[in-house]
């Protein structure tokens, strides 16, 4: 038991560099404020996120339980737009890195509002957003490529446990998006028709796809690649133990070294997949989400000298 | 006897124990367990489409059993699953629904080979309808990036099977925005055409539009 706790401990202990989590901060802020900027644009805050009475969909004030953000603020249009504008204050604050902790939490809290409000509309990824933004609580992200380091000074280390969290939080996404994968159509016995199927729902499909009647068997093996793909996640913690007790023996530890599985083939692979669904469905910022996550798989000194690279190879 | 003097926890023990709880409790939300029970749904196309797979193939091992006798089965593991999901994650449920966190993570689970289009058309007092919008249609691109926007296609997505809470609302919605883009429109009505979609070899056709479902109609105010 004390052998299990202290290497779970260690789990979590250390300290890295911030540049990977300020890069993450800023991609997710982006990918975030994108979408909110569609809202804005489609003119949709009133429909998706105002009362019953002045339009919205969701109806929020006619149930048994009101959201607070009604109850405290009462049952108005503004307030749906006031919380809007909040929240959008909120995650530029986030992305830019000024005051990057209580904006995470109010953009947290703020956009939990919302989701109750029209719970149709909040989709698995602004859960994955709200877990992301969650974790910033405790970390600060913002002072390395941030105002905060203007503010509070630069920091130069902070906690690893962060960025180790969100490595965890991807591979349960994907993880168990493999193991619910359970309808035949997934498998060998259902002829692997799965993303064929997907692809000709018109909700879903980015462009008609009846084409592909005539290139099925490609489908078949995308269908597969997807599965295996998502069930190889739970090999992703292995992976970065084994790198990090590289100096230990054993036939399986060294062959994951020696191939980098998770940088030279899962992670190539997730990407590739992410690119495929944002060309072929329309999924919203899903996959950039997704993607502006992967950055977690790199230790900050992996990054710092990625960055030496292209700055010899482009800057001079 | 010798008593153990209590040790101040250092903070990484701190930390560990508090990321151990974060670890169990979004573990066990995100493990592939049922969040409620409803009969009715193994009625879906969808659900009787895949049950009939299932008991095909149950067949080829000499398992006997039909859709129905699979579907109270799968209802009754379902349930059980679903009753100890909510028990265990009862204590936590607040705090998650505060921040809006939790795990649920099913990415195309069941493959639906009976989706449906959304369909919206409109017509002048005495008029023909016209088809404003249906998806993917080329002919019928009223408020396309509206529609096809994530959250909006959430909204109506959940509601092609059987209209719920929000198609009503979300019905009321389109009427209007069409009635502002159509002056010459008076009557709007929204809904959607079941689709089956053969694989290859199961049919000539890919989709084929069968059936009208969950149709409301608005008069302009």
């Amino acid at each position: 038991m004390t052998r299990a706790w202290a290497w779970w401990r260690a789990l979590w202990a250390g300290d890295e560099h911030p540049r990977v989590m300020a890069i993450i901060r800023i991609l997710v802020g982006l990918v975030f404020l994108y979408d909110l900027a569609l809202v804005w644009h489609y003119h949709l805050i009133t429909p998706l996120w105002g009362p019953g009475d002045a339009g919205g969909i969701g109806d929020p004030t006619n149930r048994a339980r009101v959201v607070e953000l009604y109850r405290w603020f009462g049952e108005s249009v503004h307030v749906a737009r006031w919380a809007f504008r909040v929240l959008v204050g909120a995650v530029v604050c986030f992305t830019l890195g000024l005051f990057t902790r209580p904006m995470a939490l109010l953009a947290v809290l703020i956009y939990a509002q919302l989701a109750r409000v029209l719970p149709d509309a909040d989709r698995g990824i602004d859960m994955l957003l709200r877990n992301v933004l969650f974790i910033y609580v405790f970390v600060p992200a913002g002072r390395f490529w941030g105002a905060d380091a203007r503010l509070f000074g630069p920091l130069q280390r902070i906690p690893a446990w962060p960025r180790r969290l969100i490595i965890l939080q991807l591979v349960v996404v994907y993880f168990t998006a493999g193991i619910q994968k359970t309808a035949v159509a997934w498998w060998p016995w259902g002829g692997f028709s799965a993303l064929y199927v997907v692809l000709q729902d018109t909700a879903i499909a980015r462009i008609p796809f009846s084409w592909l009647r005539q290139v099925y068997p490609v489908t078949q093996i995308f269908t597969a690649i997807t599965l295996v793909f998502e069930l190889l996640a739970c090999l992703v913690p292995l992976a970065f133990w084994y790198r990090a007790t590289r100096q230990r023996a054993g036939w399986l530890r060294a062959q994951f070294n020696r191939n980098t599985v998770v940088t030279r083939w899962w992670l190539p692979l997730g990407v590739f997949l992410h690119l495929g669904i944002a060309a072929s469905m329309q999924l919203g910022i899903f996959p950039w989400v997704m993607l502006a996550l992967y950055p977690a798989f790199f230790h900050p000194d992996e990054v710092a000298r990625a960055l030496l690279r292209v700055r010899a190879e482009f800057g001079g | 006897m010798t008593r153990r003097r209590w040790r101040r926890p250092a903070w990484d023990d701190v930390r560990a124990a508090l990321l151990l709880a974060v670890v169990v409790v979004h573990g066990f939300a995100a493990a592939p367990l049922a969040r409620s029970a409803n009969r009715k749904r193994y009625d879906l196309p969808l659900a009787r489409d895949e049950l009939g797979r299932i008991a095909t193939l149950a067949g080829r091992f000499g398992i006997d059993s039909s859709a129905d006798q699979l579907a109270d089965a799968a209802y009754k593991v379902v349930k059980a699953q679903s009753g100890l999901r909510n028990a265990v994650l009862a204590p936590f449920a607040n705090v998650l629904e505060l921040t809006g966190t939790g795990q649920a993570w099913g990415l195309f689970t069941y493959p639906d080979r009976f989706p449906a289009r959304l369909v919206v058309e409109g017509r002048p007092a005495e008029g023909e309808w016209r088809r404003l919008y249906a998806s993917l249609d080329p002919n019928a691109t009223f408020n396309r990036d509206k529609f096809v926007y994530r959250r909006i296609r959430g909204v109506y997505d959940g509601n092609s099977d059987k209209a719920g809470r929000a198609w009503n609302p979300f019905v009321s919605w389109v009427a209007m925005e069409v009635f502002a883009a159509y002056p010459d429109v008076d009557e709007v009505r929204v809904k959607f055409r079941g689709i089956h979609t053969y694989e290859p070899g199961e049919a000539a056709e890919t989709l084929v539009e069968s059936g009208e479902r969950a149709m409301r109609v608005r008069r302009r105010p």
